[in-house]
């Protein structure tokens, strides 16, 4: 069906399909020979596809979604929620593309649409009981078993025996959403990384009325001066960074003279206001950024201190994410 | 190399190193979501970045083994 239902993860999102998608579609479920043993086959032509889109969109109770990673906007897998009936509904359509991680998230975002979204109370899915490594993986995901279902399946000319497996919102949020989110969130840090390299923590930004009088309480916690004070007339600040074996170094900020950057935070008596990431690919960092909608507040400009460009962005309200080219 | 490969493989994917060595030219021995893992596990040990042909093409230990031996060496 026409449906308009997103939903996006850490890494990934899930997106309906639309006419756009039907050469994606083909290139995906042709992609793999030995994939296509258990999966529908289907014609290389483009109007034949189009044509079953259209006839899917006249479809109540089926949606389906394209996976898309959500660092570079490429789709990456197909997966569909169909036969909503008595607010139990089937999953599958399952296809992700050779060398993609979206299966854990993909998964991830398929429950939380499914239970969280369409309020199913049971998701199920019949896999071909000689498709051994999908059967594995429903095992050790793990989702609930129902059993073998005899000659249920037919496919490209033959009757096949399946294995139903399902899942409850009890069940998932029980036994397989921690797993999952905690894998996602490796994959995206590593999805990251094979983008702008290595995004390497610096520092945490402290906005003070007096460098000097905020440093003496610094000092308790065993904190001592890197470098010497520094002055960046064009950010209208003047800042101290300063470190502690063990701890995140912290730059601690104050106005310059008839300067107001820090006003908003020393009003609102907000202290830490920014983490600041080394990157050694700051235009494409930018980029990722922008597409996940983080609104910049401070284009790229020459830092004083470092003499590298640097960048803010705003991560939630009030607090600020800093980059730093390295 | 070859049998720090196959243990930690049998690690992930809870198989004896035995049944990996008598199977290792065949696909199919682990699932998509361990596959994730066992990639993750291999660029830990080895210090490495598989790219994402390379974690299209190590779907047998065989073949892990083959391209471990060209990213490290």
């Amino acid at each position: 069906m026409k449906h308009d239902l997103h939903i996006d993860g850490i890494a990934y999102r899930l997106r309906p399909v639309t006419l756009c998608d039907a050469q994606f579609i083909i290139d995906l479920r042709l992609e793999d020979q030995d994939r296509n043993k258990f999966i529908n086959r289907i014609s290389s032509d483009l109007e034949s596809q189009k044509d079953w889109l259209e006839r899917y969109f006249e479809r109540e109770g089926d949606y389906y979604f394209v996976v898309e990673n959500k660092l570079n906007g490429d789709p990456e897998g197909l997966v569909g929620i169909y036969d909503l009936e008595n607010s139990k509904a089937e999953w599958g359509r399952w296809v992700i593309k050779k060398g993609s991680l979206a299966t854990t998230e993909c998964l991830d975002l398929l429950f939380k649409i499914a239970f969280n979204t369409l309020e199913i109370d049971e998701l199920y899915c019949r896999t071909i009981c000689d498709n051994v490594r999908v059967v594995s993986l429903h095992d050790s995901l793990p989702q609930l078993k129902r059993g073998v279902l005899t000659s249920q399946i037919e496919l490209n000319g033959g009757n096949y025996d399946v294995v139903e497996h399902y899942t409850t919102p009890k069940h998932y949020s029980e036994k397989i959403e921690r797993s999952l989110e905690r894998k996602a969130t490796l994959i995206f840090q590593r999805n990251l990384r094979s983008l702008i390299g290595k995004l390497e923590f610096h520092h945490i930004g402290l906005a003070t009325s007096s460098i000097e009088e905020e440093f003496k309480l610094y000092r308790f916690l065993g904190y001592e001066r890197e470098g010497t004070q520094f002055e960046d007339h064009e950010q209208g600040i003047k800042g101290q960074f300063i470190i502690a074996s063990g701890q995140p170094r912290i730059e601690l900020l104050e106005n310059l003279k008839d300067s107001g950057t820090l006003d908003t935070w020393l009003k609102n008596r907000v202290k830490m206001y920014h983490f600041a990431y080394k990157t050694a690919n700051i235009e494409e960092a930018i980029n990722i950024l922008n597409r996940n909608r983080i609104r910049i507040v401070s284009p790229l400009k020459m830092s004083s201190y470092f003499k590298k460009r640097i960048c803010f962005f705003m991560l939630s309200p009030g607090f600020l994410l800093e980059l730093i080219e390295d | 190399m070859s049998e720090q490969v196959f243990q930690l493989i049998s690690e992930v994917s809870k198989k004896s190193v035995e049944e990996l060595k008598a199977s290792q030219n065949d696909t199919g021995l682990w699932d998509s979501l361990l596959h994730v893992e066992l990639v993750f596990a291999l660029e830990a040990e080895f210090d490495i970045f598989f790219s994402p042909d390379e974690i299209a093409e190590i779907d047998t230990p065989a073949k892990i083994v083959e391209i471990l031996q060209l990213k490290v060496a």
